[in-house]
């Protein structure tokens, strides 16, 4: 589903991606995790040309999405992403947030739009906040609705970067639990993330990001339990000690 | 949607390109053999100045266009700086000059020059008191001159000059030869060195008060400079110059324009039914300005009446009482009604009609002075309208058989209404004025203020016309007489200067009482409401326009700056905008607004003017609003945006605008607010605005506390209902932030 060949992201004078290869397949899960700097956030807005790429090609459903033909904003329609801050438009309540999108865009009628907007939010529990502005909301609910809000485009793959970052700690559950049930109903999905029991879990493969490179990739048990490289170790006995 | 944003954008800027285009029309620099560029600079009087039609016209100009006849080119007239004359012919910019240029060996050096084709003399003029009696005189004196001119070289010492050797001779130069009078009249220099003709026009304007002495060593030859070689354009115009000569064009232009004895009767088109008069609209009740900011008055309603009887049409022109009669001598006016008195000085410069009325000066003072007659105001502070007879009266002055005190200070007032508030808060003793405007004074600070007439100073009005213009003054005699004859006159006397009592508010004991009725006499009865409601509605016009205009103007400004955050580079766009704003606030409105009227719209559509004036201007201050309150919104807004599919200009439609807003509506309001008030300024410009009709109604009721305080609370009102429109607009956009 997506494929990323020889990916290179310079700020400048500093590369910040040195050569990333790798292939995510249709209904897999695949986490990133990694010590801060080392790209991962990057790398996941590479993936959507939210950050521009030095040099590289990543191809979506078989179109290199670098070409100067292809169209970011149709590539973006079905290739969603979830923010560590959300990003829910202030100035609108929770449905117009979800139907704008799809509506503006011609994807579905406004009657449509509505009813599998209310559908969704019955499925995470928020039916009642239909109504309501993003001010209204706490964290976990303003993220869950902000994945209704990237569902409503119908995505073939969701993009996750530090969903549960910006979360008090009570609120990180209900979140990762939708998107539990998420990946086990097939959905793509890229997370970065520093939850491991939520990578352990739910992940079919892990990738460890450091330096600008992936040094190590592999299941959850192959990662956590039986890591390979030093760096990779390091990491992980400085996450799990906390 | 991307590119037709940019596209947008791009016509808009093609738009003001355009507009750019009409306003500063590129000087095509297409030099056909046949039009030829001659330089002149318009300030020197007769042979240059600006007409009435904002050209320059004079001797000079009508020289050169009849050569230009004589020999088959077309002349293009350019009105510069004296000193770039030169200049610009050595780069080529001009071809020619014509500009009262004196032949000297050192011009010579620059530039070749046509045969002479005027002989003029330099001239000292001094104070009539002045015991300076020649150019050597001068040495160690204070000398004004014009720059560049025969008298500045003249007058400054150097090792070629044989007369003024002083080297502490001190010589000040003036762009205008006016100015370097003015100068003379304040007592800044001890004398100007100028040519005869223009020198002439000073004097008499000056009546009384100057003097001129020729200095027959300095003879100058006038000529027609070209650039230094070009022998062809010379040929020509010295060859037109001895055709002009010798069909008697060149005398008639002699006569016409620089006058003397040999006038002849002007050459006047018979069809010529527009008699251009000017007057001085600060003269009540013979001339003040109109409910329709038009001049309007006894002597208005007299000469429309004469016009009316004649068949000719009338148009008025209003300027300041010093500059009607160089107006006329100038050609610029044809008659000057201006309630002027008939003075054997005048008479030297202009023709006078038979009186239209007798008048008297009188001298207004304070109800509890002792002064009784003209003799007791020697030694004492009076206040004059500056050129009038009052001020002649007042002057102590070689010929002045009254006021001899030397002490007496005399201070002189563009307008009479200044001159009374100057009485009433003290500054001066008394005033001196003409009856009528006097008893008007009196009677509107009733109580407060007494009047004496002076029987010795009784005098005759008249209306001038250019000397020599028999024609028109015969007209205007005959017209005198006709509506003298079928009553109109006398209906006009009833209508303008007997009926004051109208006007004139009831006293009263009761202290409230006379409050209310000073209220109702300021703006009722003298319809100072209606004045100030047209104001008003001016004042809200101006402001809408204007802001909507800013609005617009910001907001495509804002988008243009913004395209720097967005490329995080510098572009095209951005720095025009940012050119823009700098320039834009970097100088005050109130030039702005000068500069479009004056400069953009040549002094016509002063309303247009105003609103493009202001709206240009408040666009730079909203557009920074507006690109703050977009920058305001938060980054991740527009990444959620683009995340869903939506193009950058979308997602600035749908979700930052609308977030915007909200944080701009605060700064847009006080930008508006600003703006409203701002707009005062329009008086400048001859708008009557709120200001300009409060204004209006202290000269007409000579009270400044209630028009104005009025005008001040209409004001706060404006700008109090436009906070609680604002307040309101914002309570609604605050809707979201609800928790």
């Amino acid at each position: 589903m997506i494929i990323v060949k020889d990916l290179k992201k310079d700020f400048g004078d500093l590369q910040v991606l040195k050569n990333i290869n790798c292939h995510i397949e249709k209904g897999e899960c695949v986490v990133v995790i990694g010590p801060s700097g080392s790209g991962k956030s990057t790398f996941l807005r590479c993936l959507n040309r939210l950050e521009e790429p030095t040099a590289g090609k990543i191809f979506f459903d078989g179109n290199n999405i670098m070409d100067k033909d292809s169209d970011i904003n149709k590539v973006r329609q079905k290739l969603s992403m979830v923010f560590q801050h959300f990003n829910l438009f202030n100035h609108l309540t929770v449905l117009d947030n979800l139907m704008l999108a799809p509506v503006k865009q011609k994807l579905m009628s406004e009657a449509d739009a509505k009813k599998k907007a209310m559908g969704l939010l019955e499925r995470v529990g928020l039916a009642e906040k239909a109504d309501n502005y993003p001010a209204q909301l706490s964290g976990g609910q303003k993220q869950r609705v902000a994945i209704v809000r990237s569902l409503m485009m119908e995505p073939k793959a969701i993009l996750f970067d530090e969903p549960t970052s910006a979360l008090d700690p009570e609120m990180v559950g209900e979140v990762l639990d939708v998107m539990k049930v998420l990946a086990k109903e097939g959905m793509t999905m890229v997370v970065v993330t520093h939850e491991m029991g939520f990578a352990r879990e739910v992940a079919d493969r892990v990738l460890f990001m450091s330096d600008g490179y992936i040094t190590e990739e592999g299941t959850p048990e192959e990662i956590f339990d039986n890591p390979q490289q030093e760096r990779t170790k390091a990491f992980l006995s400085a996450v799990t000690q906390k | 949607m991307k590119k037709s944003t940019t596209r947008v954008l791009a016509m808009c800027l093609a738009c003001l390109a355009v507009l750019g285009g009409m306003f500063f029309p590129v000087s095509s620099p297409a030099k056909a053999t046949d039009v030829i560029t001659v330089g002149t600079n318009a300030e020197f009087p007769p042979f240059e100045y600006i007409g009435n039609d904002g050209e320059p016209d004079g001797f000079d100009m009508a020289v050169i266009k009849a050569i230009g006849e004589a020999e088959g080119f077309e002349v293009k007239i350019t009105n510069m700086e004296f000193k770039s004359l030169i200049a610009s012919l050595s780069t080529g910019s001009l071809d020619a000059v014509i500009a009262g240029m004196t032949v000297t060996d050192e011009r010579r050096q620059s530039v070749d020059f046509s045969d002479s084709y005027y002989t003029a003399k330099q001239c000292i003029v001094v104070p009539a008191d002045s015991d300076v009696t020649s150019l050597a005189d001068l040495n160690g004196k204070k000398i004004a001159v014009q720059e560049g001119t025969t008298g500045d070289l003249l007058c400054t010492p150097a090792e070629d000059n044989e007369v003024i050797t002083d080297a502490s001779t001190e010589v000040k130069r003036f762009k205008k030869g006016t100015d370097a009078v003015v100068t003379l009249n304040n007592g800044g220099v001890d004398a100007v060195v100028i040519d005869k003709n223009p020198a002439e026009t000073f004097v008499a304007n000056n009546e009384g008060k100057l003097k001129m002495i020729e200095d027959e060593t300095s003879t100058e030859e006038y000529a027609i400079a070209v650039k230094k070689g070009d022998a062809e354009l010379l040929e020509k115009i010295n060859s037109g110059l001895a055709k002009i000569k010798e069909d008697g064009t060149f005398d008639k232009l002699v006569a016409e324009y620089i006058g003397g004895e040999t006038e002849e009767e002007p050459a006047e088109d018979t069809e010529k039914l527009v008699v251009n008069v000017g007057t001085n609209a600060e003269f009540p009740p013979f001339e003040y300005m109109g409910d329709n900011g038009e001049p309007d008055g006894f002597d208005m309603a007299v000469i429309k009446a004469i016009g009316e009887a004649e068949g000719f049409e009338v148009k008025i022109t209003n300027m300041e009482f010093k500059s009607l009669i160089a107006s006329l001598s100038t050609g610029s006016l044809d008659a000057v009604i201006a309630g002027m008195t008939v003075t054997d000085e005048r008479k030297q410069s202009v023709d006078f009609s038979d009186s239209y009325y007798t008048a008297t000066q009188c001298i207004v003072v304070a109800k509890d002075s002792d002064v009784t007659s003209l003799a007791d105001l020697n030694g004492k502070k009076i206040a004059v309208q500056e050129g009038t007879t009052g001020d002649l009266l007042c002057t102590p002055g070689e010929d002045n058989d009254v006021i001899t005190d030397e002490n007496t200070e005399v201070k002189r007032f563009k307008k009479g209404t200044d001159a009374i508030v100057s009485l009433n808060n003290g500054g001066v003793d008394a005033v001196v004025i003409d009856k009528n405007p006097a008893e008007n004074f009196v009677a509107s600070n009733s109580g407060k203020l007494k009047l004496m007439e002076d029987d010795t100073s009784t005098e005759e009005y008249a209306i001038a016309v250019k000397k020599g213009d028999t024609e028109l003054l015969e007209k205007i005699n005959s017209g005198l007489a006709k509506i003298k004859e079928d009553g109109t006159f006398d209906a006009l006397v009833a209508q303008y200067i007997e009926d004051n009592t109208s006007t004139e508010k009831e006293a009263s004991d009761n202290i409230v009482q006379e409050f209310i009725n000073n209220l109702k006499y300021v703006f009722v009865d003298t319809n100072g409401y209606q004045l100030m409601a047209k104001g008003l509605g001016v004042t809200i016009g101006i402001s809408i326009c204007a802001g909507i205009l800013g609005i617009v103007l910001g907001f495509i400004l804002a988008l243009m700056k913004l395209t720097e955050t967005r490329k995080k580079r510098k572009t095209v766009m951005s720095r025009i905008a940012g050119a823009y704003i700098d320039i834009i606030r970097g100088t005050p409105s109130m030039v702005q607004l000068l500069i479009m009227f004056m400069v953009i719209f040549r002094s016509r559509y002063a309303v247009v003017a105003a609103i493009l004036s202001f709206g240009i201007n408040s666009g730079a201050y909203v557009a920074e609003n507006i690109r703050a309150g977009i920058l305001a919104v938060d980054v991740g807004q527009m990444e959620g945006g683009r995340s869903l599919g939506f193009t950058y200009g979308e997602t600035m439609r749908y979700i930052i605008l609308p977030q915007a807003i909200k944080n701009v509506i605060p700064a847009l309001g006080n930008e508006m607010i600003t703006l409203v008030k701002e707009t005062s300024i329009v008086g400048y410009v001859a708008i009557v605005d709120l200001t300009k009709a409060g204004d209006f109604i202290v000269s007409r009721t000579y009270q400044a506390f209630l028009p104005l305080i009025a005008v001040a609370i209409v004001y706060y009102i404006l700008v109090k209902i436009m906070t609680k429109i604002l307040a309101v607009i914002e309570r609604r956009l605050r809707q979201s932030d609800n928790r």
